[in-house]
């Protein structure tokens, strides 16, 4: 009985991590991923096929390092 | 705002350090996950944060299904505060909890063994032996958090344009636009020490330090 109950916190444990972690990252990889849409379909997803590097093109050429 | 702020990253990231100090796997996984928000710029942070907050984003249709308004965030004058809060709660988090884990890892487990062959429960041991002695980090977590919500800046600096009537504006981002620009590059310490709050900063440092002071003699 003792076990099962270690076994359900531990779960609830790890569950209540991972929830944390989505909180803490999806935030930022959504981010990530709309850097590599084209303007017309940022906020939404679409395959990969479409991803490209172009904003990241313009930002370089367009800023003076 | 400072007195929302300042116990809820307290809180927040205590329990999450308490968590993440447990035995569990992918604990790096798990700190460094809470930790990379800190990372980011605030102005950053802000207004990526304003495409979930944002009419029919992702959150406030989240938060519409729980019968809040489906409206933007940081331009409604009901929502910008809490707008506010969440985004600077969530990235400060990170930090305070590494302190948290500094301070949590000081206690001897020889205390917690002890407890346990008590009979002390999970809860018990939380209460009498972690709350107590890592009281001196929550002192200088309370200090830091307090310091860095008194000097909240940039993610209204990055709202204001949005925000209506003044809204998230607080006192030292008006004055800041209210100087001319010459000043806004050389006088906002000046115009901050000017208003005081500088000053009411430091008193209650002091006051904590004394505090923390007297119940650790």
């Amino acid at each position: 009985m003792k076990t099962k109950k270690s076994i359900a916190g531990k779960i609830l444990i790890y569950f209540f991590l991972i929830l944390l972690a989505l909180l803490f990252l999806v935030p930022v990889f959504y981010v990530m991923y709309n850097s590599l849409l084209p303007k017309r379909y940022i906020g939404s997803f679409v395959s990969p096929a479409l991803w490209s590097l172009d904003n990241y093109k313009e930002l370089f050429q367009s800023i003076r390092l | 705002m400072v007195l929302i702020i300042v116990p809820l990253q307290t809180l927040i990231s205590f329990a999450i350090a308490v968590l993440l100090n447990g035995k569990i796997r992918c604990k790096g996984f798990f700190r460094s996950s809470c930790y990379i928000p800190y990372v980011i710029s605030a102005v950053a942070v802000t207004i990526f944060f304003m495409y979930f907050f944002v009419k029919n984003g992702p959150v406030t249709k989240f938060f519409s299904l729980l019968g809040l308004e489906n409206v933007s965030w940081f331009a409604s004058t009901k929502y910008a505060l809490a707008f506010l809060i969440i985004v600077y709660v969530w990235q400060q988090i990170g930090f305070y909890m590494v302190i948290f884990i500094g301070g949590l890892q000081e206690v001897p487990a020889e205390l917690y063994e002890a407890a346990k062959v008590d009979g002390a429960g999970a809860w018990q041991r939380l209460i009498k032996i972690t709350v107590p002695l890592i009281r001196n980090t929550t002192y200088l977590v309370l200090t830091f958090g307090m310091i860095n919500a008194f000097q909240i800046f940039d993610q209204i600096a990055a709202l204001s344009k949005q925000a209506p009537l003044g809204s998230v504006r607080r006192y030292q981002h008006s004055g800041y636009l209210s100087v001319p620009a010459v000043f806004r590059l050389y006088g906002y310490g000046i115009w901050k020490r000017r208003r005081g709050h500088s000053v009411f900063d430091y008193f209650c440092f002091i006051r904590l330090r004394e505090l923390a002071g007297r119940r650790t003699v």
